[in-house]
Formats: C-alpha cells, sequence, structure tokens
C-alpha cells in the first residue's frame, strides 16, 4: 500500500467513526416529538393525585389541560378530613409505602423529610390488650401470624383471605387481627379480599420496603409546591354527568348544563363513580367495560378522628389492633385516635341505627374503658370509596378498564394501576404516568 | 465465580496454545432507543425536576484475548476476545440522585482478512496478516445492570435488589489498521460496528422508574454498539510447543 492509498484509507476510516456516533446522537435529540407529540386539548376529570400529576407532566410537555373537578377541593382521597378544622389535618398522619416511588421523589424534591414509621402495636384479642411480646406468646396469635405471612406466596384456588384462614383453621379468637391485617390495610374485609390478589400484590411490588409517615397537611403542601402549574387550570364544582365521543372533537356535559370541548379526556375518578354509572357516555361502554367495574372492589369507609386529653396507652404506640367493628385504631403520644373502618364492618356500621362517630368511639371505649369521657375534639368522615383491591373474580378486569377507548379517552387513578401498586397515592401517579405518555405517543394509532 | 474461572482457564489455554495475546482499550457509543426511551419516561415522570437524565451514550470497556493465525496465503486471523464493558447515566439533581446503567460481559469470536486476499493469495502478510484488514464475527455478551436512587440500590420487587442478570446473541464487523510496532507489541486501530438483534435489560425500566411500566418494552430489536479499538498485540519471540523440533522431524 503506498503512501497517498494509506492516508485515503486511514481518512476514511477515521472521519466514518467520527461520524457515525454523531448521526445517532441525531436520532435521539427528543423521543417524544420524534414521535409525534399530542398537541391538542386534554380535559382531565378529577382533581385527586392522578388528575393533578396528569396534568403538570402535560403542563411541562406544552399541551393544553383543564381539570374539571366536582368538589370544591382538590386533592380527592388525600383529603381525608376536607371540611374538618385545620387541627385534624395536622394531626393526621399518612402512610407512605416504598422508598423508590414518584411520591417519595416529589416529597424529597421538596425536601420534605419523610420519618420511617416506628413505634408498637398493641393487640386486643380474648378480652384483653397485649403488646408485641405477649400477643407473639399466643399459640392462637403465632399460627394467625403465620397464616397472614403465608398469604404472600399463595398460589391456589380464587378464594377470599377469610376462606383460606378457616382452610387453616386459625382460631377466630384473633379473627379481628387477622381481618386487619389481611382486610383493613387493604381497605376491605377479609371475607371480600382474593388471597391470590394479595400474593399477586406482594409480588408485584417494586417500590422498596420502608414506610414512611407524613402529616396529612405536609404532604399537601409538598404536592402544591412540586405541581405549581396546574392550580391555574383546575374548575371547581364540575359534575361531568355526560361524555360524548362520537365525532373527532370529545363533548362534555356538566351537571349545570355547561359543555365542555377536547380532543383526549382522561378520566382520574374514583372507580366507584364509573361503577354507578354517573357519567353516560355516547356511545355506550361496551359490556366487557361495563362489566369490568363491578369487578374491581372498592369500599365504603369511615375515617374517625378524635383526641383524648392523656394517652392512656403506653408511650411509643402507634397502633392499636382488634375490636368488633372499628379494628385499627392509629394513635399518637399527645391522644390523637385515626380510625379507619372499610368493607364489611364499616356496612355493618351504616346499618346500626345511631352515630357511626359514637359506635366507633364505643368500640374504642371497649379496649380503653373510661376513654370516652376523655374525648375532647372528634370528627368524621364517610367515603363511598376507600381504595380499591382485588376481590375473587377481579380477573383482568384492571387491564380492561386501563385501556383507552379509541386512542381518545384514558383512565388513569389507583384502581387502574396494573403492577400491584393499587390502593395507593403513588400508584395513581404511576397509572396517571401510563395515561399521559399514551396520550403524547398515540396509543393505538 | 464460575464465568470468571471459565475466563481465567480460556486465557491459559490461549495463552499457552496461541501465539500472539491481544489487549484492548475500548471507548464507544451505544445506541439503544429503548433504554434512551426509560430515561425520557423518568424525565417526563418528574415534571418538578429541572435536570434531565443523560441519555445513553459514551462507554468504556476492556478486552484480553488471542489472535490465531488461520491461513497465512490468504492473510486469513482469528482472534477471541473477551471484553468487560461498562456504561451508565445520571441525574445529577442533589435531591434526586440517581445513577443506572449497566455492566457487560461478552465473549467473542472474530475472523478477519483483507478483502482482496479473499480472492487471491497474497505473497507476504505480516505477523497479524495484512496492514489493513475488515473483520466479522458474533458472540454472545451478559448485561448486568444497576440502578440506585439517593445513593441506595433499589429493589424491583420485595426483598429484591435489582440485579437481574440477561444475555444476548451479537453480531459485529469492523475495521482497523495495524499501526505501528513498538518492540514486541503491535498497536492497532480499530472500529467497530457492533449490532445486538434483541436487546434486553430485565426490569430495567422498573428499577429505574420504581414501578412496572407495562408501555415501556425492556427488550430492544436492532440495538447498535460503535467502538473505537486501540489494541495492543504481544508477538512471541518463543515459538508454541507445536513448532518445537520433534524427534524424527526432518528439517
Amino acid at each position: 500500500m503506498n503512501r497517498r492509498k494509506f492516508l485515503h484509507q486511514a481518512g476514511w476510516l477515521a472521519a466514518g467513526t467520527c461520524a457515525i456516533p454523531t448521526l445517532f446522537q441525531s436520532c435521539k435529540k427528543s423521543d417524544w416529538e420524534q414521535e409525534g407529540k399530542f398537541q391538542g386539548e386534554v380535559i382531565i376529570i378529577g382533581a385527586g393525585i392522578a388528575g393533578l400529576y396528569a396534568a403538570e407532566m402535560l403542563i411541562a410537555q406544552g399541551v393544553s389541560v383543564k381539570v374539571l373537578e366536582a368538589s370544591s377541593f382538590w386533592g380527592g382521597r388525600m383529603r381525608t378530613f376536607p371540611i374538618a378544622p385545620q387541627t385534624f389535618q395536622n394531626a393526621h398522619h399518612r402512610l407512605i409505602k416504598g422508598e423508590f416511588s414518584i411520591l417519595t421523589d416529589l416529597l424529597r424534591h421538596q425536601h420534605i423529610s419523610l420519618a420511617e414509621k416506628t413505634g408498637s402495636s398493641l393487640y386486643y384479642f380474648t378480652g384483653t390488650l397485649n403488646n408485641e411480646t405477649e400477643a407473639n406468646q399466643n399459640s392462637f396469635f403465632q399460627d394467625m401470624l403465620q397464616a397472614v405471612n403465608s398469604l404472600n406466596t399463595f398460589d391456589g384456588a380464587d378464594i377470599t383471605a377469610q376462606a383460606y384462614f378457616e382452610a387453616l383453621d386459625v382460631s377466630t379468637n384473633v379473627e379481628s387481627v387477622y381481618n386487619v391485617l389481611a382486610g383493613q390495610v387493604h381497605g376491605t374485609s377479609a371475607d371480600r379480599v382474593s388471597a391470590r390478589g394479595i400474593a399477586h400484590q406482594f409480588n408485584q411490588w417494586s417500590s422498596g420496603e420502608k414506610e414512611y409517615v407524613i402529616d396529612s397537611d405536609q404532604l399537601l403542601a409538598g404536592i402544591e409546591k412540586a405541581l405549581p402549574r396546574v392550580f391555574d387550570v383546575i374548575q371547581y364544582n364540575t359534575s361531568i354527568v355526560s361524555v360524548d365521543y362520537t365525532g373527532n372533537t370529545i363533548r362534555l356535559e356538566d351537571a349545570m348544563g355547561a359543555s365542555y370541548a377536547c380532543d383526549r379526556l382522561l378520566l382520574t375518578v374514583p372507580l366507584q363513580v364509573l361503577q354507578s354509572g354517573f357519567i353516560a357516555f355516547t356511545p355506550a361502554l361496551t359490556n366487557n367495560r361495563q362489566n369490568a367495574f363491578p369487578r374491581i372492589g372498592i369500599d365504603m369507609c369511615y375515617c374517625a378522628m378524635f383526641k383524648l386529653q392523656t394517652a392512656p396507652w403506653p408511650l411509643g404506640t402507634r397502633q392499636i389492633i382488634g375490636g368488633d367493628l372499628a379494628q385499627i385504631f392509629e394513635v399518637s403520644d399527645d391522644g390523637w385516635v385515626y380510625a379507619e373502618v372499610s368493607g364489611a364492618q364499616a356496612e355493618t356500621i351504616a346499618s346500626i341505627f345511631g352515630d357511626p362517630l359514637n359506635i366507633i368511639q364505643q368500640e374504642f371505649e371497649q379496649l380503653y374503658p373510661g376513654a370516652i369521657n376523655q374525648i375532647t375534639e372528634s370528627t368524621l368522615q364517610q367515603w363511598q370509596g376507600n381504595r380499591s383491591y382485588d376481590p375473587v373474580g377481579v380477573g383482568d378486569a384492571r387491564e380492561v378498564i386501563a385501556s383507552s377507548i379509541n386512542n381518545k379517552i384514558f383512565f388513569a387513578g389507583e384502581a387502574t394501576h396494573l403492577g400491584g401498586h393499587h390502593g395507593t397515592m403513588h400508584g395513581a401517579m404511576e397509572t396517571s404516568l401510563r395515561a399521559v405518555t399514551e396520550i403524547l405517543q398515540g396509543a393505538g394509532a | 465465580m464460575r464465568i470468571l474461572l471459565y475466563i481465567s482457564l480460556v486465557f491459559f489455554l490461549g495463552e499457552k496454545c496461541i501465539a500472539q495475546p491481544v489487549a484492548q482499550l475500548e471507548a464507544g457509543y451505544w445506541h439503544f432507543p429503548i433504554i434512551d426511551k426509560i430515561f425520557r419516561a423518568y424525565d417526563l415522570a418528574h415534571p418538578w425536576t429541572e435536570a434531565n437524565v443523560a441519555p445513553t451514550g459514551m462507554g468504556a470497556g476492556i478486552a484480553l484475548g488471542w489472535n490465531q493465525k488461520i491461513y497465512a496465503p490468504r492473510g486469513l486471523h482469528a482472534i477471541g476476545l473477551a471484553h468487560y464493558r461498562y456504561q451508565s447515566t445520571s441525574l445529577k439533581n442533589a435531591a434526586l440522585p440517581l445513577r443506572a446503567g449497566f455492566h457487560q460481559a461478552c465473549a467473542e469470536i472474530l475472523i478477519r482478512s483483507h478483502p482482496r486476499c479473499l480472492l487471491k493469495d497474497v505473497q507476504q502478510t505480516g505477523p497479524l496478516g495484512t496492514r489493513w484488514y475488515i473483520q466479522l464475527g458474533g458472540g454472545y455478551s451478559w448485561n448486568i445492570p444497576f440502578a440506585s436512587k439517593y445513593g441506595e440500590r433499589v429493589y424491583v420487587t420485595n426483598s429484591q435488589k435489582y440485579r437481574n442478570i440477561t444475555g444476548q446473541m451479537h453480531l459485529t464487523g469492523g475495521t482497523g489498521w495495524h499501526a505501528i510496532s513498538l518492540g514486541p507489541l503491535i498497536v492497532t486501530l480499530e472500529s467497530t460496528l457492533t449490532w445486538y438483534p434483541h436487546f434486553s435489560l430485565d426490569s430495567f425500566a422498573t428499577a429505574v422508574l420504581g414501578h412496572n411500566e407495562p408501555r415501556l418494552s425492556e427488550t430492544a430489536r436492532n440495538s447498535l454498539l460503535v467502538q473505537g479499538h486501540l489494541r495492543f498485540t504481544y508477538r512471541k519471540k518463543s515459538k508454541n510447543w507445536w513448532d518445537a523440533p520433534r524427534t524424527g522431524d526432518k528439517s
């Protein structure tokens, strides 16, 4: 090879080596734009965490967004006591599960400290309150805990958790405890949640194992600060009753008769709104979709909060489990009690003639006689739907609901989560990411 | 550990049997749109952060192997290489540090020659064949992904720290030039293009995003790696055991 030839070949080699990476680099300047980013008008129904977060992402991408909210406040189910005095908001702590989630990212970015859940539990069974050491010495309790833990690997027939415990002959002495550990923590009771559903959720969980508690007020403040652009686009007291997606433009009508139009619609309303048929769709939703709504469980719920003059429980106690109807009480050292009752127990309370708050407080009186006379302030909130869970026969209902309609109507919200994070705030946010990705990329187009 | 033992064995045999051990430094550009898509999804999911995750891009690596002359008149040589490659990207944000990428271990075999040598025999070639050459080959690589947030390795499922090893075939081609001889070392400059028909990083989207995102496939088709290599080949002076005169040899 002569010198000229060598220089010629070496030149091509060098040019090729330098140019090829640059060519590839130019291919990836913006994946969203490259795939034909959607630029039309989007209406989001619901200003819960799913709706707000979806709106922020869309606004950040330059999409025109409007959020229609039926109530007069944002936050949806994040606000357990929306109409209660501020003291209840401040005293109430929310549980955040998992250290690796979008929600923890959001809060960390706002420099909001996340305190790991600490403290001990008391268990009420066989008529006495037991601390953890005492409870663990009880053979009924040990068997029950083993049965609850074994649910995580359950792969048998589609039965309820209650049926599973009965099959294992778990003592009814600790029924209220397992009803909390396998039912109430999922927003229902053990006789409704599917054993396979619990195992599925456990095995799909991918947000880490840590649990944090955060002041409810601080949580809302963090969200408000992190999503600053959405609050200008929320229209409150707007309850959508009909959706017509016959043409290219989707037409909505609210309960007052006002009309709205958009190119894409994102529904983030709670599942029970869809189940109730409150929103009429034209053309009607497919039978497959309509049948999927009731296959996902979501139960009514009472959230009661009251303050005792002094805390009768040992310092450092964070929850008291046990009771007939109200079975889980979160407590603080300064005397606050928060009780959440879902599922069959909530429906029983609703069916009893009397004030539900009083019934829940009477339940607490069983654990600490005389406590009811110590109450200085209290409030109650009733929710038509707590959070979704997998009942027996859920099948592919979540997949059906999560799918879009004609690439025009999209669904988000914790009930549409497909990866085991349903029933959580960060799960709701993750479904928004899915829906926004679909809107931006044109799912199914 | 088992992989390390295999590699040691291969190199031991290579060193004992083959004349020309090879060490190689690599720098390259990864074109993996699917991974970039996961990072873009992360950016989309964090509208409150100003910083974006850098897309996959430059990575580095090293390789060890041996060169084997196959047929001198055609300038045919084979080269076996074991690579270690590293690619990572990070979000440099004090509140939300994210680091994600993968290590890759790879074994491949390449055949090289000069195009003209394929048509007719050549009279003279150097110890590594023709000075300029083209090469083709293939191999198998194992990806060992990692992801950490806030300085902690992430989980993908309960109690399982993220390290899901995957593997795939690849084809590679390139061209090079034996640039200079430095004593017993021959320095070669080379550029290659590696094609991964399927490239998968199991649960990578889950690790980066914190949840299982069904819209993001974790297996990509037609991923590419463009690399430049600086290779050092050691030309041993001692003959191999089969070159030593044996009893009964006439010459």
